[in-house]
């Protein structure tokens, strides 16, 4: 539809316009000099098949992006109008933020954009992130310790952001998650007349949905060829390893995470993790629960049905010594003893901070590799563990 | 335990007339209340290891706890390893928080003062925020190192923590005389080591600041066997000295003045109250997190039961309503038919408020117990 | 009620007294008491006092306030060290009594109202067998006869199964009492045990007082405000005024000396000693003439007295004269006589 209405509109600009036929075969990294309407300015378009979480559509000179559910909770989805630089605001959008593109001056409040950003090449356009403490992209810290990064982000979780030195960078965008109706770092930023857009890849929950918000961050650097590039080639690996083990008859049991004092917080059997769990060829042991979020149970419970599970992901702990440390009655659990135990903290950096919640959510075909690796090793003899490491070793 | 004197009947000792004996009351303890304490105690403990988020039959756990084999091995493991020490730590910790309030309450004469008074509490949270929170930054090596769940990681700072505001408590005592002193320095310390908890909190990252909380939030289930090796002989240990102080505690109902007059060496009876609750609040604290109310609510539920002040009944019905108490607390934490576990500190203090609120109400010496 | 009855057949004072030689119970030499304060010279309340204690007085310590009579009684009872001098209780030297030896041989009564919580009366009097008892506090058939005894003796059997906390200040004082009693000691220190108590209660246990101490031969010592108790039933009294000059006698040679009179004249009080009476000191405020005599003239001319004014009988030059008839009050003033009914209302004339 949209597109066929785009084949309509560059018709109608050759028929109109023949002096500029020959322009726009690409989105424009720079603001247009000249405006005419009838040119599409975006002749490559983001096309969002997994994610459920946002829309995009499409005009001659702006888009209209939509979030359905910003944050846990909210009951409203939230609008941008990503207008090109250099082309007038359309009307009809008065209470929606308008951003013109491409950005040239970002600022991430998550280390979850920051791979894709890397990856769009669009480091020169990142000019501040909240914290470096917990970032494991090496490009990322490369910048930051060449002091060209500065940290906006206050210090700590708890902390409010620095708005005076936001304010002072002068940013066409920040970028941010919004945890809660009641966070309220959001609305500081906001009221400080900052161009703020909220990013919810957090809430989505199939994993190539998650890894799809890349193409989010495309639509305001003009990106949307590299970001469909690459999301294509993820998207292929991904369902090219959960075909290797579709058919497997022998699906091993899974238990996952460690418990914080006396809860558990399991995944539940519609979240991120069970998805990938399922397509690793395993049998999530609370893969029948309809909750998408976390479940609250206590460890009699757990112990209960996954004391002879064949495998234990996603442990907190690196090593089985400090795992026992935690706690000496994880030696019931059979994977102990069998020492099929994994965790998904391999990659750290020295502040603590996992390469799992960074990367892993810009490249899940490589989270699923590793756990097809775990569960069938028979099927990816070849494949070295990257996120994740036997507690064993 | 110690026992009391059963002498109703007067010795024929001359002139003392028999009639007017009979108006002497006796002063040993109701038999009956702690006959009754104690069944309700057992009762409690049979209670917390029949009922659990998992629904296991009885007579797989009578199989299980007289040795033998159970239909499923998970079983065996949560009766012997989950519900059996955590019901002896909720008895334990019950019994030990219990009495070391009423210690602290006569030492300090306040109806008020509880076992953390002395700042053990909040010394432990220190350590324990320390450990947690600026884990963060000191590298994950470290982090790792001290097993970040780990209770033993997690019980030795607590320990640690509690033990250093304890000493800065006591060397700052030793200028001063008054036990009034003694609690208002408790007091400063919690501020300020409350204050540089929350400064840390601030510089923390979520996961990290959600470990913390859910420490504060209390629990009896962290304990493990191997630890009970340390909490038990601890506990235990600050009983006995419980046990062998209420003579002197006695005397100190009178005041300081009075039982120096009696012959007690206030000071030594004050660093023994103090090594007492300092082994039992700072075990309790070190291995569960900063339990409430019990320690408060506990004597004052004792004194309404038993009707007295008398710390040879009041130390001994500590000991078992205590341990009564935090079982029954520990299982209404657990959701009986649920998988969830709530707060341990908000059911003790939601259970427990109002049926302190209404003994006050319905005895009038309790209330005149609290005006002291 | 007759105390000397029922204390002289007692069983505790034979077990208490029995073997009991009649010597000093306590006695002080050269004793000086105040304060010591690090570095600075130390703060003397009172120097050299010499003064002894007898089994079987009752002496009472009075002074104004101020005086340091605290500071002496908690030098006595070995909770504070003298400056210098000693101390002698029963023959020993007080420091050189373990704790447990001083609560044998003394015992005090404090005037802070004491909060002991839930305790049965019986139970607070049991405290004071504490030097005697093992470490679990067991009380034995001797002990529980000796708490007996001691609540007999103060006259609280009545009250020994109620809760302390119910019991009336004087009710309470007397179970201290006997609490003090029952720790058999050779010296009882009270400290203002009278002080709450209405003026009954401060004559009935002045006496409880003073019956211990002959009829059980122990030494008393309390200290009290209330003079004209304390002259009427010490057998020694001893006065502390203000710097610290101890001076120990029986009443009367004190008041014969002018000791009393000269301790209290700073404090603006006047001791007659003809009357054994103080007086307020105020200036005069005007001669009255009383004319009349019996019970109402006496009366009258104390309240005058109480008023600041000088009455005199009989004296027609007087500006102002008083005639006392039977119920009225006639008062000549400035040439003009009125008719009064009460003192009261003679009193409230004369004032304006």
């Amino acid at each position: 539809m949209k597109f066929r209405w785009s084949v309509l509109l560059f018709l109608l600009a050759v028929l109109a316009a023949p002096s500029l036929l020959a322009a726009q075969e690409a989105n424009l990294t720079a603001c247009v000099d000249t405006y005419d309407a009838a040119v599409d300015y975006f002749p490559e378009k983001a096309a969002v098949t997994d994610a459920v979480g946002f829309t995009v559509e499409y005009f001659n000179n702006y888009k209209v992006v939509t979030v359905a559910t910003p944050w846990q909770g909210a009951e409203e989805p939230i609008q941008y109008v990503l207008v090109q630089c250099g082309t007038p605001a359309p009307e009809g959008f008065a209470d929606v933020p308008v951003i013109e593109v491409p950005v040239q001056r970002m600022i991430g409040m998550s280390t979850t954009f920051l791979p894709h950003l890397v990856s769009q090449n669009l480091l020169d356009q990142l000019i501040a992130v909240d914290s470096t403490m917990f970032t494991s992209t090496p490009e990322v810290l490369a910048k930051f310790e060449a002091g060209e990064l500065p940290e906006v982000g206050g210090g700590g979780s708890g902390t409010e952001p620095d708005v005076e030195q936001i304010v002072d960078l002068e940013p066409d965008l920040v970028m941010e998650q919004r945890f809660s109706a009641e966070d309220a770092n959001f609305a500081i930023l906001e009221q400080a007349g900052l161009p703020v857009v909220l990013n919810a890849d957090f809430l989505e929950t199939s994993p190539l949905g998650q890894a799809e918000w890349g193409k989010f961050i495309s639509l305001f650097f003009n990106t949307e060829a590299q970001a469909e590039t690459i999301y294509t080639d993820v998207k292929t690996r991904y369902e090219d390893l959960k075909a290797l083990v579709a058919d497997v008859a022998d699906k091993p049991t899974v238990l996952a995470t460690t418990p914080f004092g006396d809860t558990w917080y399991l995944p539940g059997g519609r979240s991120y993790l069970a998805q990938l769990l399922a397509d690793a060829g395993a049998a999530y042991l609370w893969a029948d629960d309809e909750a998408t979020g976390s479940l609250f149970l206590d460890f009699e419970t757990v112990l209960n049905r996954a004391a002879a599970a064949d495998f234990w992901v996603n442990t907190y702990q690196t090593t089985m010594a400090d795992l026992l440390a935690a706690d000496e009655r994880f030696a019931d659990f059979a994977a102990v003893e069998n020492e099929a135990v994994y965790t998904n903290n391999a990659r750290q950096n020295a502040n603590g901070g996992s390469e799992y919640f960074e990367t892993g959510v810009a490249n899940p075909d490589i989270i699923l590799a590793d756990l097809i690796k775990i569960f069938h090793p028979d099927v990816l003899p070849d494949h070295e563990f990257y996120f994740y490491k036997s507690l064993s070793e | 335990m110690t026992t009391t004197t059963p002498t109703t009947s007067i010795p024929a000792v001359r002139e003392l007339s028999q009639p007017a004996a009979l108006t002497y009351p006796h002063l040993g303890v109701r038999r009956m209340v702690l006959v009754a304490l104690v069944l309700g105690l057992l009762a409690a403990f049979a209670l917390s290891l029949a009922v659990g988020s998992v629904n296991i039959p009885l007579h797989e756990i009578i199989t299980i706890l007289t040795g033998g084999e159970a239909t499923r091995a998970a079983w065996s493991s949560i009766i012997l390893n989950f519900r059996l020490p955590k019901a002896l730590t909720a008895l334990l910790a019950g019994a030990a928080l219990s009495v070391s309030g009423v210690q602290m309450q006569t030492l300090f004469r306040n109806p008020l003062a509880d076992p953390y008074v002395l700042g053990i509490s909040s010394g432990a949270s220190l350590g324990v925020a320390l450990v947690i929170l600026a884990a963060g930054t000191t590298g994950s090596v470290l982090l790792a190192g001290l097993g970040l769940l780990g209770d033993f990681g997690l019980a030795a700072a607590a320990a640690f923590g509690a033990a250093v505001v304890l000493a800065l408590v006591l060397l700052v005592a030793r200028r001063v005389q008054s036990v009034v002193t003694l609690l208002i320095l408790g007091l400063m310390f919690g501020y300020v080591t409350g204050a540089l908890v929350s400064l840390l909190m601030y510089f923390s990252i979520a996961d990290h600041v959600q470990i913390y909380l859910s420490w504060t939030f209390g629990s009896f289930g962290g304990v493990t066997w191997n630890q009970m090796r340390v909490f038990a002989p601890a506990i235990i240990g600050g009983l006995v000295i419980a046990l062998m102080l209420v003579k002197p505690l006695n005397a100190l109902l009178l005041g300081e003045t009075y039982a120096r007059s009696l012959g007690v060496n206030v000071r030594q009876l004050r660093r023994w109250l103090i090594l007492s609750t300092a082994l039992l609040a700072g075990a309790v604290t070190a291995f569960c997190g900063p339990i409430g109310f019990l320690g408060i609510a506990v004597p004052h539920l004792c004194r309404g039961i038993f009707g007295t002040s008398d710390h040879r009944t009041l130390i001994p019905a500590s000991i078992l309503l205590g341990g009564m108490v935090a079982l029954l607390a520990d299982w209404v934490a657990q959701v009986p038919g649920s998988q969830i576990i709530l707060p341990l500190n908000a059911i003790t203090a939601l259970l427990g408020a109002p049926v302190v609120i209404w003994i006050i109400l319905r005895r009038r010496s309790l209330r005149a117990s609290l005006n002291g | 009620m007759n105390h000397s009855s029922l204390i002289a057949h007692s069983p505790a004072s034979d077990l208490a007294t029995g073997n009991r030689q009649l010597e000093t119970s306590l006695s002080t030499h050269h004793l000086t008491i105040g304060y010591r304060q690090g570095r600075r010279p130390p703060r003397v309340v009172a120097a050299d006092i010499t003064v002894a204690l007898q089994p079987g007085e009752l002496v009472c310590l009075i002074g104004p306030n101020g005086a340091g009579k605290s500071t002496l009684m908690r030098t006595l009872a070995g909770m504070q060290p003298p400056l210098s001098g000693s101390i002698t209780l029963m023959g020993a030297d007080l420091p050189t009594l373990t704790p447990r030896e001083l609560a044998q041989h003394l015992s005090i009564v404090l005037t802070e109202r004491v909060d002991v919580g839930i305790l049965p009366a019986y139970a607070l009097v049991a405290l004071g067998r504490y030097p005697y008892t093992d470490w679990t506090g067991n009380l034995s058939p001797d002990d529980e006869a000796v708490i007996q005894w001691a609540i007999k003796a103060v006259g609280a059997t009545d009250l020994a199964a109620r809760s302390v906390d119910e019991l009336s200040d004087g009710e309470r004082q007397k179970i201290m009492i006997a609490r003090a009693l029952a720790q058999e000691p050779d010296v009882m220190l009270l400290d203002e045990p009278t002080a709450f108590l209405d003026l009954p209660r401060r004559a009935e246990m002045m006496q409880l007082l003073r019956h211990l101490a002959r009829d059980t031969h122990r030494a008393v010592l309390l200290s009290t405000h209330d003079l004209d108790l304390a002259l009427r039933s010490a057998d020694q009294i001893w006065l502390l005024p203000k710097g610290g000059n101890l001076q120990a006698g029986a009443p009367e040679d004190l008041i014969l000396s002018g000791a009393f009179e000269a301790a209290f004249r700073a404090e603006g009080v006047t001791f007659d000693a003809y009357t054994g009476a103080f007086r307020m000191n105020t200036p005069p405020a005007g001669v009255v003439s009383i004319i009349g005599d019996g019970l109402p003239a006496v009366w009258t001319t104390r309240a005058l007295e109480r008023e600041g004014f000088c009455a005199v009988p009989n004296n027609p030059t007087a500006a102002i004269r008083i005639e006392v008839l039977p119920n009225l009050w006639r008062i000549t003033a400035n040439g003009e006589t009125q008719e009064y009914r009460s003192l009261y209302e003679v009193i409230a004339v004369l004032r304006s």
